[in-house]
């Protein structure tokens, strides 16, 4: 079998394949769900280090040029249209726990990104949160659906190929 | 003093027109710190719930800005010349739309908070000009009484 080592540029457009033995009958449910779960882990831990790691620098260094570019702004939608700015959304989900973490170390208006990368929408609307509030919305939901710093690049990877939508 | 690649945002500011009143601090903004609040981020912002705005139109505006600090009790007046009477606040714009809100002090200074960075005291509106700021294209004034009521 011969697995492609490039990450998708994209998620959800890659070419990571999980080979299903076929001498031994299907394991169903948690075992099912487990069993992909270790496969692809062992598949995907050298492909997601390198690639975690050259998603982090990357997004350290353009993190950095937007906040040294904007920091002074307020107006989400200019904050937004930075051109670092939209090069980490056009990361995707590789870049959400990176911004979460950044979120955390230095807030900052994040969520226009958070938005479009996720769709998710996990602050009520017309009201008025802290800030502080707010960012423990996004890193409450990040932690729920997997974006946490130490799992977050596996779980995209697991999503990515429809384990638990399949098994 | 603000480090030397923040003044080059902000050519007019020099030691002698600003003080910094308080560090970086990402939970509000400059319309936040105008409104009197330190602790939401404030903008009329479209796309972007997180954000508080008093008044339901979120187009980004100037016009969103006037409701929502009309809805403060302040409306649109002449000039920034200090009125003993009257709190103001100066409403920047650039091409762009908005970018600012500045508060005026009661010595006739002003105060700004530099996005999610320091709060400054500074002399004149024209201190803060720049580029990325524009320049103030609309003043607003409320009664004291209203600032003390609204803060209460």
């Amino acid at each position: 079998m011969t697995i492609d080592n490039r990450l998708p540029a994209t998620p959800f457009a890659g070419t990571v394949t999980v080979p299903r033995p076929c001498s031994v009958p299907p394991l169903t449910g948690m075992s099912a769900r487990m069993s992909l779960f270790e496969t692809l882990s062992r598949i995907s831990s050298p492909v997601s280090s390198v690639g975690r790691a050259d998603a982090r620098r990357r997004f350290t260094e353009l993190a950095k040029e937007w906040h040294e570019a904007t920091d002074h702004l307020s107006s989400p939608s200019q904050i937004a249209m930075h051109p670092a700015y939209q090069r980490i959304i056009g990361m995707g989900p590789s870049a959400v726990p990176f911004i979460l973490e950044d979120l955390r170390r230095s807030g900052g208006q994040w969520y226009w990104a958070l938005h479009a990368i996720t769709d998710a929408s996990p602050v009520p609307p017309g009201v008025r949160h802290t800030s502080r509030e707010v960012e423990e919305m996004w890193l409450r939901w990040g932690r729920e659906h997997g974006y946490s710093e130490e799992h977050g690049y596996i779980d995209w990877m697991v999503r990515s190929v429809g384990v638990g939508a399949s098994s | 003093m603000l480090a030397w690649a923040r003044l080059l945002k902000f050519p007019n500011l020099s030691a002698a027109n600003y003080t910094i009143t308080s560090p970086e601090n990402p939970d509000y903004n400059c319309a936040a710190w105008a409104a009197g609040d330190d602790q939401a981020w404030w903008w009329p912002s479209p796309d972007v719930p997180e954000c508080y705005w008093p008044t339901s139109r979120r187009d980004g505006s100037l016009d969103a800005i006037t409701e929502g600090f009309g809805a403060l009790g302040y409306s649109a007046c002449e000039s920034p010349e200090l009125e003993s009477d009257y709190e103001k606040v100066a409403i920047f714009a650039n091409d762009d739309g908005p970018t600012h809100v500045a508060r005026q002090l009661s010595t006739g200074r002003w105060t700004s908070k530099l996005g999610k960075l320091e709060d400054i005291d500074h002399s004149t509106l024209a201190d803060i000009e720049s580029d990325l700021y524009g320049r103030p294209v609309l003043f607003m004034r409320r009664p004291l009484e209203e600032q003390e009521e609204a803060n209460t």
